[in-house]
């Protein structure tokens, strides 16, 4: 398929599934469509990071959720936040730029701090070393209840960030009916979602995008011609982790609190579903993706109130996870090359 | 210490069978199967359907209650019906993806979205409050250095005879060996008329059904939880890897380490407050491990990098 | 400077407890064409994965240019320029040819991340010149009009064509070819046959492990005969041919 077809396929997919928002609920389909595109925007930066690691390296990393959560906890813990049990507040605090900026280099260096042993591993155990590394990353943020405030989560920390919205967001919000906070979330994401993007671009083809390419392809006939493979790949590791913070920083502003349970191993699923429906490989793969994945939730959750007529929460929950895990798999059988991506560098079919 | 030390073995022995039920399938197939968690949840969830009382209610929707069965009768059906589930895996999900090729990476990714398929579907069917089985409360006796109810004395020996029966059929039995040689070459076995398709629907049922105890096992000691197969594969996949994946016998001791390193860890001092942490333990030791020793304890040097 | 551009003391590999390379004394002439031939599992590859950094040597040393360059890491010795293929052709199948042979000329300080960053690719010079340099390797080998395809596209002999355009393109001292002709039709054994001489006119040291023994003997300014992982007989030629220890152990086997 040539890129203008897979384009209109993706476009066209994009307005039907947001056709069906606005067809299935009567009330208020702007508030969902609005919540829906701050997930996807979000969710597609997420996306954009995992992308180098695997799409670009070929590196299987399934704790995508840990570098989101280590961006997000270090920059609203440096911020003015109220964290734990008690809820006390620290008003002290970091500039929001320059917290988001430790956050950022943390989610490197944590990604720098799980590729450093893993990277030497064959895929199967890169996946299990990652998922692991994510998973102590939870345990301990539940654990060190003082800093992180444990369970009880991290909340307050707003403000500075909302304190920044530009006014003409709020009549446009007012005039939307929607919240305006999280419509200043939206538009935050997405503008990065275009600047990652342009940046992407200009990586994809540059001969530092060329070199991990290679490593994906082949890492000894790489070494062979005297590049560092080790290095190339705790690069695209520290790229994508930092990338992975950003969104994570993003979602924490988005719910208005930061909890552990947000990062659970399921979130890195979703950013995986994401990627294969995007596209694997392909630079704008993620944001069709990520649309489409959101107005899919979205609209299973109406599915769900249908098929369970006194449905709780829990249900409609297990029925949209229900639904992404057969996505997962329907994606994997019957179109592995997502909607953007190229057969030609499908990745996932040979090994 | 030693409390933690009865605990540890009872974990030891549940993450064992399962790490041997994934080392197997794993060294026949080469299948890194994330849904094995949700087998092992299978077990549980099916014996507490069998044997919990009809006017329990408390499991499968409205219209469904639990059929209150003998337990050793639920247990012997669960344990079946997993057996049933790995071959239905196999026939109608590995065989046609490797008849048309797919890859490792596809075929693990596939596993995930099985995963999280089943274990939603448990949420919803089985509902997401922790149930447990109709046994009796027991008290807590002294065995040997080690204090336990006789119900979990039981479960220790029951799991070493099972996986004792398992070394002897792995290493005695023909189609034991057979797995063993479809392990070492596909392509080998395949050529001294092995039939590997049939070998392979083996060890999924042998790998289900293994899973499925060690889920058993966990239901009677914790309890029966729609995520609780999810909760432990970590757990089996650092047992697996720190034994040598691929190893039966390594997956028996890197189960058991693990298992009591989970346990013990909560009496160390400097665990102290800390035992929601304790699982973290667990899977550093993985990660160091395979920084220094790749292939597993028991693992033969095979090329993983 | 030496005239040997690779010297060899003592290399020792064992693989559980089995020997696979013992060699005492082995030196390589600068700017000759040296085969390495040898029965199979005489450990000619283990060889090259020893001498090349792909495998760690139990004991030895090896020198390259008169550097010790035993227990360097691959890469590294790639840098210095030994630069070696493989028996089993190793292109990066989803890049195209094109890419293939750009990313194994790009320049170091060129790969670098804040370079690739800041510059924008397509319209700089240095990408220019990169793609006129692999234009004309391309053209050398005979693939500029495949440039475009992806390199899991093109036959076993094309692949062996562009994993040698691959290794000319950096210009190396000594290019270590593994098995070169393996799989590769009559015509285009010949091309490439021609193409390795080319190379040694340029000053390139060759040193090659083949089976195609007609072939070794054609081109050849020198060949080592491995056994067992020892050498157990060098010379040019015509020396070869008549060497009885080589006719048992290897040539009136393999010649059949």
């Amino acid at each position: 398929m040539k890129q203008r077809k897979r384009i209109l396929l993706g476009l066209f997919l994009v307005v039907f599934s947001i056709g069906m928002i606005y067809f299935l609920n009567d009330e208020g389909p702007t508030r969902i469509l609005v919540n829906l595109m701050t997930f996807a925007g979000i969710y597609s930066i997420s996306a954009i990071g995992l992308n180098i690691h695997f799409g670009w390296t070929g590196m299987l990393n399934f704790g995508h959720a840990a570098f989101m959560g280590i961006g997000a906890y270090t920059t609203i813990l440096l911020i003015p936040h109220a964290a734990g049990r008690e809820g006390s507040i620290n008003e002290e605090g970091l500039p929001l730029f320059i917290a988001i900026i430790i956050g950022l280099v943390a989610s490197a260096l944590f990604g720098l701090l799980v590729g450093l042993p893993a990277i030497r591993l064959r895929g199967d155990y890169l996946a299990i070393v990652t998922i692991a590394s994510s998973e102590i990353f939870r345990l301990v943020v539940r654990d060190q209840e003082n800093l992180t405030g444990g369970v009880y989560g991290v909340i307050s920390f707003s403000d500075i960030f909302q304190n920044i919205r530009p006014k003409f967001l709020e009549d446009l919000a007012l005039n939307l009916d929607v919240s305006a906070g999280q419509l200043w979330v939206a538009t935050v994401s997405w503008l990065m979602v275009i600047l990652l993007i342009l940046i992407l671009k200009r990586l994809q083809n540059s001969p530092w995008g060329r070199a991990l390419r290679a490593v994906r392809e082949d890492e000894d006939a790489v070494r062979a011609l005297g590049k560092n493979a080790v290095w190339l790949k705790l690069q695209s590791f520290m790229l994508g982790a930092s990338i992975a913070g950003l969104s994570g920083i993003l979602l924490a502003f988005n719910y208005g609190t930061l909890q552990v349970e947000y990062f659970v191993p399921l979130l890195t699923f979703y950013i995986w579903a994401i990627m294969i429906l995007g596209g694997v490989g392909a630079i704008s793969g993620p944001i069709f993706g990520s649309i489409l994945f959101w107005a899919f939730i979205s609209e299973t959750d109406q599915i769900a109130a249908l098929i369970f007529e006194n449905a709780d929460g829990q249900q409609i929950a297990g029925v949209r996870f229900m639904l992404v895990g057969l996505l997962i798999i329907g994606l994997m059988i019957l179109r592995p090359s997502g909607i953007m991506g190229k057969k030609e560098e499908l990745l996932l079919d040979v090994k | 210490m030693l409390d933690q030390l009865g605990n540890g073995l009872l974990l030891g022995i549940i993450i064992s069978v399962a790490s041997v039920a994934l080392s197997l399938l794993y060294g026949v197939t080469r299948i890194v199967n994330f849904a094995h968690g949700e087998i092992i949840a299978l077990g549980a969830i099916m014996a507490s359907f069998f044997s919990n009382l009809p006017t329990s209610r408390y499991i499968f929707l409205e219209n469904t209650s639990p059929l209150g069965l003998s337990f050793e009768i639920s247990l012997f059906l669960s344990i079946l019906i997993c057996g049933l589930f790995g071959a239905v895996l196999e026939l109608f999900v590995f065989r046609p993806l490797r008849r048309n090729e797919f890859g490792n990476i596809a075929v693990l990714v596939i596993t995930i979205g099985i995963s999280i398929f089943l274990r939603h579907l448990y949420l919803i069917f089985a509902s997401s409050k922790p149930q447990n089985y109709p046994l009796d409360l027991q008290r807590r006796e002294q065995y040997f250095i080690f204090d336990l109810t006789p119900r979990n004395a039981k479960i220790i020996v029951y799991g070493i005879l099972i996986m004792v029966l398992f070394g002897l059929f792995i290493s005695l039995t023909k189609i034991g060996k057979q797995m063993r040689a479809v392990r070492d070459s596909t392509e080998l076995a395949n050529i001294s008329g092995i039939n590997s398709d049939r070998i392979i629907l083996y060890t999924w049922i042998l790998s289900s059904m293994l899973a499925g105890t060690a889920g058993i096992f966990q239901g009677m000691i914790n309890d029966v939880r729609w995520n609780m197969g999810f909760l432990i594969l970590l757990l089996v996949f650092a047992g697996t890897v720190l034994g040598g994946i691929g190893t039966s016998f390594g997956a028996m001791i890197g189960g058991f380490v693990i298992g009591i390193v989970v346990q013990v860890s909560v009496a160390l001092p400097f665990m102290e407050g800390h035992t929601e942490a304790k699982n973290a333990i667990a899977l550093a030791i993985m990660i160091l491990i395979l920084l220094v020793r790749p292939q597993g304890i028991f693992g033969k040097k095979e090329r993983i990098s | 400077m030496s005239n040997n551009i690779i010297e060899i003391k003592n290399l020792k590999k064992n693989f559980g407890g089995l020997k696979a390379v013992d060699i005492n004394n082995l030196n390589f002439e600068r700017n000759k064409i040296i085969s390495l031939i040898g029965p199979n599992g005489a450990g000619k590859t283990t060889f090259f994965d020893l001498i090349t950094g792909f495998t760690k040597q139990d004991s030895g040393s090896t020198f390259f240019d008169g550097k010790n360059i035993s227990n360097l890491e691959s890469y590294k010795i790639s840098r210095l320029g030994m630069v070696r293929t493989f028996q089993l052709t190793k292109v990066f199948d989803r890049m195209t040819v094109n890419e293939n042979v750009l990313f194994s000329a790009s320049s170091l300080k060129n790969d670098r991340f804040l370079n690739s960053l800041m510059k924008s690719s397509i319209t700089s010079n240095a990408e220019k010149e990169l793609n006129d340099k692999t234009a004309e390797i391309l053209n050398l080998v005979n693939l500029y009009h495949m440039k475009d395809s992806y390199a899991r596209e093109l036959s076993g002999g094309q692949k062996k064509l562009l994993e040698l355009a691959r290794v000319i393109v950096q210009q190396p001292k000594i290019l270590l070819l593994d098995e070169p002709l393996a799989g590769v039709n009559p015509k285009l054994s010949e091309d490439i046959l021609s193409l390795i001489g080319s190379f040694a006119k340029q000053g390139i040291s060759i040193l090659m492990v083949e089976h195609n023994i007609s072939a070794v003997m054609k081109v050849s300014d020198h060949i080592v005969v491995l056994a067992e992982g020892s050498v157990i007989a060098e010379g040019n030629p015509e020396e070869i041919r008549s060497n009885e220890n080589v006719v048992t152990a290897y040539l009136g086997k393999s010649n059949d």
